[in-house]
């Protein structure tokens, strides 16, 4: 029986004061430290508590991932307390980007 | 022989582009070491104006040229020095409007100019806090931290669509050598008395029509297609991982902010190089009118944001959601 991978908590900055995270750039820093624990063997709990998100953000944090690792990596990731709306925004990326990547790698 | 001062137009507005754009042009490219500006005969000028207005009087300053404007104590004129058109610009000559300036925090927000992407998420909340007003005293946030309440939901939409339009501005405007002159300006307004939300993000970058050179959704070599494709899901220059570690683009977020204003029941302004589109059909500028770069304006009635969902606003196509992991 495999052993049930660590987990790391990324929790994302100053979601604490309700912050909206509506710019790409802010994404680059918190999936650097997804990707760090990612290579280091660890799943990665991403907590939204008290954050408001934009599509293109969320393309920035997990988008990318996706066009870079494939769809295995969303077995790897957890998303925690997150609104209806942030949960339907991540639905829509994951969708269009691993479409994206079947298209991109498929013969 | 002396210049005649430059007369601005009866309305500066998104309303009115072609006149608005050509006002800009003549504006930026007047002659003298100090231009005259007439603002007596201006009745109204919108967010959309006001990007425009604050570029032309900054392209004066690039090659050192001051600015007397006549009528500053005047109604138009109080009015745009108090929303800082004026800044960026030498005044000379211009008696300032008497009094000191209200606290409009909850109407009003002045013009800016963005210079990074940290800057524009700022500006973004403290614009879209301007646009729906201060929480009510006294009415403390839900507990439910899983739902905002109607105040919040209201400046998410706000912020939502201000935070596409900049992160444009800021990423595709800067490409194609436009890195070190490009400028992005906004400005914000809330219209009281018809419950109209008005905001303007305009940029100096290369423009849609460089940015989309190329693409196979482009279908002609023009400012006009080059709106047109913008408008389509998932167009976007880099939309693929390249070669540069670039930031990707899913090409999604003007069409997203396009939809929430269709179902705001607003309107939608973009203009770029010699074109203009809007909700109801679109132009071409005049030769004296073009933009170097995208300029966008967006109306709003902020009562309608009440009942959007922006995920419900976003172009879904035929992708399959995979199983995702939530706790």
């Amino acid at each position: 029986m495999n052993p049930t991978p660590e987990r790391q908590l990324v929790p994302l900055q100053h979601a604490a004061e309700r912050h909206f995270f509506g710019m790409r750039h802010a994404a680059v820093p918190e999936r650097e430290r997804i990707e760090g624990f990612l290579s280091e063997g660890f799943e990665v709990v991403i907590d939204f508590a008290g954050a408001a998100v934009t599509q293109s953000f969320v393309d920035e944090l997990v988008g990318r991932l996706i066009l870079e690792q494939g769809p295995g990596v969303l077995q790897r990731l957890v998303f925690k307390n997150c609104t209806d709306d942030t949960r339907a925004i991540l639905r829509f990326v994951a969708a269009d980007r691993l479409d994206q990547y079947l298209k991109n790698n498929t013969h | 022989m002396p210049v005649s001062p430059l007369r601005l137009p009866k309305f500066l507005t998104a309303r009115s582009p072609v006149e608005t754009l050509a006002t800009y042009r003549r504006l930026a490219e007047a002659e003298g070491d100090i231009v005259e500006l007439d603002v007596r005969g201006t009745e109204f000028v919108d967010p959309f104006g006001m990007t425009l207005l604050g570029e032309g009087l900054l392209q004066l300053t690039d090659f050192e040229q001051s600015v007397r404007v006549i009528g500053l104590d005047q109604q138009t004129g109080a009015y745009l020095h108090r929303m800082d058109v004026f800044d960026h610009v030498e005044l000379v000559d211009s008696p300032l409007p008497p009094g000191r300036r209200r606290d409009r925090r909850d109407a009003l927000s002045e013009l800016k100019r963005i210079d990074g992407e940290e800057e524009a998420e700022a500006v973004a909340s403290s614009l879209a806090e301007a646009l729906i007003g201060t929480r009510a005293q006294g009415r403390p946030p839900k507990q439910d931290s899983m739902h905002a309440d109607e105040h919040e939901h209201q400046m998410g939409i706000i912020q939502y669509v201000l935070s596409e339009l900049l992160s444009n501005a800021l990423s595709h405007a800067q490409r194609h050598g436009f890195r070190s002159r490009a400028r992005v300006w906004t400005a914000a307004q809330y219209y009281p008395s018809s419950d109209k939300v008005r905001l303007a993000v305009a940029d100096t970058g290369c423009g849609l029509l460089a940015t989309l050179r190329g693409h196979p959704l482009l279908e002609a070599e023009t400012h006009f297609a080059a709106i047109s494709a913008a408008l389509q899901p998932r167009v976007s220059c880099n939309r693929n991982l390249g070669v540069r570690a670039d930031t990707v683009n899913q090409g999604i977020g003007l069409t997203t902010v396009h939809r929430i204003i269709d179902r705001s029941s607003g309107d939608m302004l973009v203009v770029t190089g010699d074109a203009y589109q809007r909700q109801r059909g679109g132009g071409m500028l005049r030769d004296n009118a073009a933009w170097q770069g995208v300029a966008t304006a967006v109306e709003m009635r902020r009562e309608a944001l009440r009942s959007l969902r922006v995920p419900e606003l976003l172009p879904l196509g035929d992708a399959v959601p995979p199983e995702l992991r939530f706790e």
